[in-house]
């Protein structure tokens, strides 16, 4: 199923034709640009592969550079395949923009969004590495901390990645939202209630995997049955 | 400080024809009542006491005495159940505040609201000899 890019512009509220006030998280669509094909015979599975999110190129490493301007696209931070039909595959060409109307559906038609939430502060290492606490009672007077961080004189440092408390975060899909209207000369996206994220922030939209009537089709890849 | 999207989005929702409206004001707002199938307008009289938000958020609360009760509604102005709201009052409130809820502990004659009579206009006239 594929996937749109877009930022979070922000909220307000519209009013829909009865006169109900919505809440409304405004977003804006990004290039979307189809910037690779995957396919059973070569890949093993069929895909696209969709960029967004032009940047300088010195946000980029050479061999990402060179692998865009092959292929005579701009300069994508985001690249991300998405599981599709090999029908699906056979639509697009390589450089083609994505239509979101076609993609999301008719206004009122359920999405799925995926972001990175504000987060959850700076947490110990027992939420954020699934680490375990010693005993809080029988006088001991060390709960939740860290411990030890390493060895002494030998290596006479703390190795890089050692887990240690801090910023957490992981990226949360809200299912089932609804799309209130797509205005495609502003290329914005009214979606009906909050989404997670800073304004400003990526968002992944996608058509509703539960609920929606998108092209679903089960699709076996090895084992495994994927929805497309 | 407002995204520039979001304003232009919402001014598609937005109302063109809502008067200048001022705290103190007294206002009657005639707000569209659906029941069943019929729609009929109900009027509210009564002093706006506060204004909130900015937009399609924009919202003023009016305040009117209803046989002795205070009765203050909260009013969506760009709300397309609003009809339209009409400013009865004449001149400009004479008050200090920008949120009059002081108001809701006076009563009688303290609880009114002096307003600025309007100047008219004068009329050229011959001037004295």
């Amino acid at each position: 199923m594929i996937g749109l890019f877009a930022r979070k512009v922000g909220m307000t509220q519209v009013f829909d034709g009865e006169g109900n006030a919505i809440p409304v998280t405004i977003l804006e669509l990004l290039e979307n640009v189809v910037t690779a094909k995957l396919t059973t015979e070569k890949n093993g599975y069929s895909a696209l592969q969709i960029g967004a999110e032009i940047v300088k190129e010195k946000k980029l490493t050479k061999p990402q550079i060179a692998s865009l301007q092959k292929k005579n696209l701009a300069l994508f931070r985001t690249l991300k395949e998405f599981r599709v039909a090999p029908e699906v595959v056979s639509k697009y060409e390589i450089g083609a923009e994505l239509d979101a109307g076609e993609i999301l559906g008719e206004e009122g038609s359920l999405i799925d969004v995926k972001a990175r939430p504000i987060g959850k502060g700076t947490t110990g290492r027992i939420k954020r590495w699934n680490q375990s606490r010693r005993r809080m009672s029988h006088g001991t007077k060390h709960h939740r901390q860290i411990g030890s961080a390493g060895a002494g004189t030998t290596p006479g440092r703390v190795f890089k990645g050692l887990h240690m408390p801090g910023r957490d975060s992981e990226d949360v899909t809200i299912s089932h939202l609804k799309l209130f209207k797509y205005i495609p000369e502003k290329k914005a996206l009214l979606i009906k209630g909050a989404i997670p994220g800073f304004d400003g922030a990526l968002i992944q939209v996608k058509p509703s995997l539960k609920k929606g009537e998108w092209n679903k089709t089960a699709l076996s890849i090895g084992k495994r049955q994927v929805l497309v | 400080m407002r995204n520039k999207l979001i304003e232009e989005i919402e001014k598609d929702y937005l109302k063109q024809d809502i008067p200048a409206l001022r705290i103190g004001d007294a206002v009657a707002v005639s707000v569209k009542i659906k029941e069943g199938s019929k729609e009929r307008i109900q009027k509210f009289d009564g002093l706006v006491i506060a204004m909130k938000g900015t937009g399609t958020g924009r919202t003023i609360t009016v305040r009117k005495m209803s046989s002795g009760i205070g009765v203050e509604r909260v009013f969506l102005v760009h709300s397309p159940l609003i009809d339209n709201i009409k400013v009865t009052s004449s001149g400009k409130a004479k008050i200090r505040r920008a949120k009059l809820y002081y108001i809701r502990k006076l009563q009688g004659k303290r609880a009114r609201i002096e307003y600025t009579v309007v100047a008219k206009t004068p009329k050229a006239t011959a001037p004295k000899v």
